[in-house]
């Protein structure tokens, strides 16, 4: 017990004399913590979940969506409400949502009862009151909408006709769930004709479910289905972790370098200890209890500034996710196992240098002998074959998706950049030596405190690595990435019954009737050829599905790629020549596809992914030009569609498609998206790396030049002008960050050939110079300017007694 | 030995601190130093030798006093005028740590020069010359960790040599060397004054301020008295009329 | 001093005249020590009368060899191993001057000390001087060497003596001093040392 006792007193008295870096490594661990959270939080509320629920939300039973016929009698749907609302009637704490379909305004009306306490979660009152007869309660949504359409904005007071009649709006609410929803809530007799109806209910063993589960419908029993709150996606949540791991992995090779700094500046002290008989593992633990104390502080300072973090990014997390999100909405679950997580890194981060120190002979600890580093040339060594491995288990095992292979590839070029470090440190030693004296100092030095030096340029590799793969990765999505459809061009979808029978008049009316809301469109159709199947039952006609050309792939099964009929039209519009009379299919992209070898094949650049990405210029076996349905058709501008005429459109179309409640598949229009963030997401991505990175090397220079205040007095002495401190200590900064930068791009690029040379997919490597410049020049450079800056260039050593 | 004035102190006084506290290190000192002259200078603990030689090389600014380096005043000097002083016409030589871990012996010495922009060259023949001088010539391309502390004080010596002419400041410069080193210290000194530089040596050790050409000698904060040399040497021998 | 050994240290490696072992004795010297050929045909002589040398008898005497006799390579073997006696200290001047300075006046003795350092350097550096002289011999080196390591001593012991002075040590007059009365409890060492001098006698 003493001999703890006397252990923690030695830590205290460390800690004391060697505040700056104890703070330093602790702010770190912090840091790294608060990142993890951040990710973490973040993560857990823009998870793509359907139906993300927050907690409390009920537990949905039962629903059946309306097959049209919402007549009392008979044996549709209506007739089936008619049967299932007062059964639900008699329990008061079941309740009943009808949902109607959105009307030509866009919006979709709901009948609910909002003092029902179930579906209070998806209804949030902002302004005004609920209805009452004649009355609607709009979503923000909707009356952003309607008041687009008016030119005016709607409040409550105002007269509004959705549902096809006016109602004067009560009030304006919010579901928290989906803030997007353009809906209205009225009185469930105001309703109209619905397509879907849901019963809440607070548990799956209601006795309701059961009196549900007995209605006989169609032959079958009422179809019931059971949604329970959800949490964030498991794999949106296992990805923040691997940030995680990445983040803490340079936070404690980081923490390394600042323990093997103090080890080093104390090996005096440790020796002693050694020499007067404390057992070498002793020595050690005095800097693994240090480790452990950083752990814990900076593991909890971090948890905090998370929390605070998460807290301030709630407003603009609510806006990309598109529901709810509050303050307190943290996943506590995987935010608090971080703590212990941190502990654990500062922790590995002290075993190294406690290792070496208890190898310290206590001789040379009391002589002040530098160790004599070993050679680099093992290490290079084994960090090279590592890198090779890595690289070739990821080209291998990438198009496979074969995890164990991907994560081994990681793994192995991870570890191999962590151990080519040292050896580009030996090489700055070795380049510096040529340079003019800044450079030779600063670079020298470098090499001679290889173990610092190392541990920083690992950090900061690491750092860079993950930022600079995830922004070159977007950059060459970015390069080849087009809109879905080209902004002149909107995909008019025709109608299918619920069945899946195409409305093919149907279809042809409804694209006239859009084509005419668009001065100077034309319309292209897009033959689609069919497989007829007399076995398949789905009505007069027998059934067909769309004939499509498959896709190979080594590591399952491909899939079919949409196929039409090339017509002169189509081609032109796809801005493809006409074909050799030999060319029998026209491809866009690179995929292998299932085709027979004497299938002449043309390949064309990709094309946005709404267009064919096959077109038959001859009939292939199987299928016959004759058999061949139009439903889908393009609608084509001679200019770029602007948000009005889109919105009509979407207006005339039926309002947006909304997958979630199919009843049966309406026309729909589908219109050029906008791009992703791509710019937004690189320049974070690199921002954050930058930042890290830049901040590992300012932690090593920081260490560095503390060390060496008699050395500042000689240069003093020998006549270096005032900038020559400052220009070493900038030069120092620079070296560490290129040597950093290069081992990132070189590692980050190699683990990206395994995607890019993926030949079951189809990226374009575009050569990141952005991310290039960024990493090897930009950070480099603003290392060097804070290393200017931050060099002392006071005379540090007293002169004489 | 009279040539041009090298050093001027006049009237130098530094005081550390205030008030009740306050540490007079040295009192009204002046000392003139001509070219070629060696000047040793004794004293006990505390008399404020060490501070004298921190004043002559412009590493510290005295209370009152004025300090002239060839003539130049070093109270007006800019800070990389001061520099620009001590790469040209100083060589400062410390107890120890004198020399750049991460440089040989030979770009340790020839540091002055290539900070004054003295071609790589150049200032490497140069640099050689002065190990050769020291008797260090072999081990030109050796690091200061392979090196025993009295190599490591007289690279620090030569590069203090290197520049021609150069006004030598040195403090207790064989502190840590035995007897045999320490004479080829002096020696060096000695040889580098009759040709043309000048010396201040701070020493306790009288053997060594021998060679100087006059000692001074310090006892708080003040000059108490000085050696005067005839240069008259042979009389001491017996060869010779008598 | 005497140079009777010194004389026989010569005569042992050849026979040598008198004119000879001057010169011999010289060289070997460094000359820095000047003999007088009288003072040795003088030595020459009583180491005859005791028979450690032999004069051949030669017409010319100052031609005359001397040679070494068996009695005498004994006496110069007993010599050579012969360690310096447990003898008082010699006088020396300076070791005189500072300590009566230092008892009769403590605070101006700090002149007198500082005075002999300067002038102790000064000898110290003419010999530096000499050592550096083109043409110096070993010998001469050597001598120089001890001569000051000899000043070198003397310089050392008046900074030590200076230390204490400034510390506030101070000498007391020694009290009279009958056999029968008890020493004083708390006496200097200095007059300890004084009156062991006088006890023993100081001799030449």
């Amino acid at each position: 017990m003493t001999a703890t006792a006397a252990l923690l007193r030695w830590v205290v008295r460390l800690a004391r004399r060697e505040w700056r870096q104890h703070l330093l490594v602790t702010t770190l661990v912090a840091f790294g913590i608060t990142g993890a959270v951040v990710t973490v939080v973040t993560l857990s509320h823009t998870a793509d979940t359907p139906e993300r629920l927050t907690a409390g939300a009920p537990t949905m039973v039962g629903g059946f969506a309306s097959d049209g016929d919402t007549g009392d009698n008979g044996t549709g749907s209506g007739a089936l409400l008619a049967r299932v609302e007062p059964v639900v009637a008699r329990y008061p704490e079941a309740e009943l949502v009808l949902f109607g379909p959105a009307g030509p305004e866009g919006v979709a009306l709901i009948a609910q009862d909002p003092a029902k306490p179930l579906g209070q979660t998806w209804l949030d009152l902002g302004a005004g009151s609920w209805p009452a007869a004649g009355e609607v309660t709009l979503s923000t949504a909707a009356a952003d909408r309607l008041g687009r359409q008016a030119g005016a904005a709607v409040v409550p007071g105002d007269t509004v006709t959705v549902g096809g009649r006016p109602r004067v709006v009560s009030g304006v609410y919010e579901n928290p769930t989906d803030l997007e929803a353009s809906t209205g809530i009225v009185p469930r007799a105001e309703l109209g004709p619905w397509q879907e109806v849901r019963v809440l209910l607070p548990s799956i063993g209601h006795p309701l479910a059961a009196e549900l589960s007995a209605i006989e419908v169609d032959g079958g029993v009422l179809p019931l289905y059971e949604q329970r709150p959800m949490g964030p996606d498991r794999g949106d949540v296992l990805l923040a972790y691997l940030l995680t791991t990445v983040l803490l992995i340079q936070v404690g090779v980081l923490a390394s370098a600042g323990f093997t700094v103090l080890a080093e500046r104390r090996s005096r002290q440790l020796g002693l200890l050694a020499a007067i008989g404390a057992a070498p593992a002793r020595v050690g633990s005095v800097l693994r209890l240090t480790g452990f104390v950083v752990g814990v502080i900076g593991g909890l300072v971090g948890l905090v500034a998370g929390l605070v973090i998460s807290a301030a990014l709630a407003p603009s997390l609510q806006r990309l996710s598109g529901h709810r999100v509050a303050a307190t909405d943290v996943p506590w679950g995987y935010v608090l196992p971080l703590v212990p997580l941190a502990v654990a890194t500062a922790v590995a981060g002290a075993w190294w240098p406690a290792r070496r120190v208890q190898q310290i002979s206590a001789l040379d600890a009391i002589a002040a002998r530098r160790a004599r580093s070993g050679g680099v040339a093992r290490s290079l060594a084994a960090g090279v074959a590592l890198v090779a491995a890595g690289t070739g288990a990821m080209i291998v095992g990438a198009p496979k998706n074969d995890p164990l292979l991907v994560v081994a590839g990681v793994v192995g070029v991870a570890a191999g950049g962590l151990l080519l470090a040292p050896g580009a440190t030996a090489l700055l030693g070795r380049v510096g030596g040529s340079g003019p004296v800044p450079v030779r100092l600063a670079w020298r030095d470098l090499a001679r405190n290889r173990s610092r030096s190392a541990s920083a340029v690992a950090a900061a590799s690491v750092a860079l690595a993950l930022p600079f793969g995830i922004s070159s990765f977007v950059a060459s999505l970015g390069s080849t990435w087009q809109p879905n459809v080209p902004p002149q061009v909107a995909l008019l979808a025709g109608p299918t019954t619920r069945q899946g029978m195409p409305l093919v008049d149907e279809a042809e009316a409804k694209a006239s009737e859009l084509a005419a809301a668009v001065p100077g469109a034309r319309l292209v159709a897009v033959p689609l050829p069919v497989a007829r199947d007399s076995t398949i039952a789905f009505g007069p006609e027998g059934g067909f599905y769309p004939f499509q050309v498959q896709t190979v792939r080594s590591s399952g099964p491909g899939w079919g790629l949409s196929t039409a009929v090339a017509t002169p039209e189509l081609l032109a519009m796809m801005g493809i020549d006409p074909p050799a009379p030999d060319v029998d299919v026209i491809v866009a992209g690179s995929l292998r596809l299932a085709l027979a070898p004497s299938v002449t094949v043309q390949r064309v650049g990709p094309q946005p992914s709404s267009f064919p990405q096959v077109l038959l210029v001859h009939e292939l076996p199987g299928m016959s030009f004759d058999d061949v349905v139009v439903l889908d058709r393009f609608l084509v501008a001679d200019h770029p569609l602007t948000a009005e005429e889109r919105d009509r459109l979407e207006l005339v179309g039926g309002g947006p498609p909304d997958p979630t409640k199919p009843s049966f598949n309406r026309s729909r229009v589908i219109v050029s998206e906008s791009p992703p963030p791509f710019v937004a997401i690189r320049s974070s991505a690199l921002a954050i790396g930058s930042i890290f990175g830049l901040a590992a090397v300012a932690v090593a220079v920081a260490l560095i030049r503390v060390e060496a205040g008699p050395e500042g007095a000689v240069l003093t002495a020998v006549g270096a002008r005032p900038r020559t401190s400052r220009l070493i200590g900038a030069v120092s900064a620079a070296g560490l960050g290129l040597a950093a930068g290069c081992i990132a791009v070189l590692c980050t690029l190699l683990l990206l050939m395994g995607v890019y040379l993926n030949p079951d997919e189809e990226f374009d490597f575009a050569v990141p110079w952005a991310e290039l410049g960024v990493v090897l020049l930009l950070v480099p450079l603003v290392a060097a300017a804070a290393g200017w800056l931050l060099t002392n260039t006071r005379t540090v050593r007293p002169l004489g007694r | 030995m009279t040539g041009p004035v090298r050093l001027v102190l006049d009237r130098v006084s530094r005081s550390f601190g205030a008030g009740p506290t306050t540490v007079h290190a040295l009192r009204e000192v002046s000392l003139a130093v001509t070219a070629g002259e060696f000047v040793a200078v004794m004293g006990p603990s505390g008399s404020g030798k060490s501070t004298m030689l921190t004043i002559a090389g412009g590493l510290d600014r005295p209370t009152s006093g004025r300090v002239l380096v060839d003539g130049i005043e070093v109270a007006g000097l800019s800070r990389t005028e001061l520099a620009a002083l001590r790469r040209g016409r100083l060589g400062y030589v410390f107890q120890s740590f004198n020399l750049l871990p991460a440089l040989t012996a030979a770009e340790n010495v020839r540091l002055p020069l290539e900070l004054d922009g003295v071609r790589r060259r150049a200032a490497h023949t140069r640099a050689l010359a002065q190990l050769e001088a020291v008797g260090l010539g072999h081990r030109a391309d050796h690091f200061p960790d392979d090196l025993s502390g009295g190599e490591q004080q007289r690279v620090a010596i030569a590069r203090a040599l290197v520049a021609e002419g150069a006004l030598i400041l040195a403090d207790e410069p064989t502190g840590a060397l035995d007897s045999v080193n320490g004479e080829a210290v002096m020696r060096s000194l000695r040889q580098a004054c009759d040709r043309g530089a000048a010396a201040v040596v701070v020493t306790h050790d009288a053997q060594l301020a021998a060679w100087a050409d006059r000692v001074v000698f310090l006892r708080d904060g003040r000059v108490v008295d000085q050696t005067d040399i005839s240069p008259v040497v042979p009389d001491l021998l017996t060869s010779g009329p008598r | 001093m005497s140079i009777r050994h010194s004389l026989l240290a010569l005569l042992s490696t050849e026979p040598m005249y008198g004119q000879q072992l001057k010169s011999e004795f010289e060289a070997r010297t460094g000359d820095l020590w000047p003999l007088n050929v009288g003072q040795v045909y003088t030595t020459l002589n009583r180491l005859e009368r005791d028979g450690l040398v032999e004069a051949r008898p030669e017409a010319d005497v100052a031609l005359r060899p001397y040679t070494i006799t068996v009695l005498g390579q004994a006496e110069l073997a007993t010599w050579f191993r012969a360690v310096p006696g447990d003898e008082p200290p010699p006088r020396d001047e300076l070791v005189m001057k500072v300590m009566l300075a230092a008892s009769v006046d403590p605070l101006g003795a700090a002149d007198v000390i500082q005075s002999h350092r300067r002038q102790t350097l000064e000898a110290m550096h003419r010999f530096t001087r000499l050592k550096a002289l083109e043409g110096a011999t070993v010998a001469t080196l050597m001598m120089c060497d001890a001569e000051l390591f000899r000043l070198e001593a003397s310089v050392r012991w008046l900074d030590s003596v200076d230390a204490r002075l400034r510390a506030g040590a101070r000498l007391t007059p020694a009290a009279p001093a009958l056999p029968s009365d008890p020493a004083p409890a708390a006496s200097t060492a200095a007059s300890a040392s004084t009156r062991g001098r006088r006890r023993s006698g100081a001799r030449r």
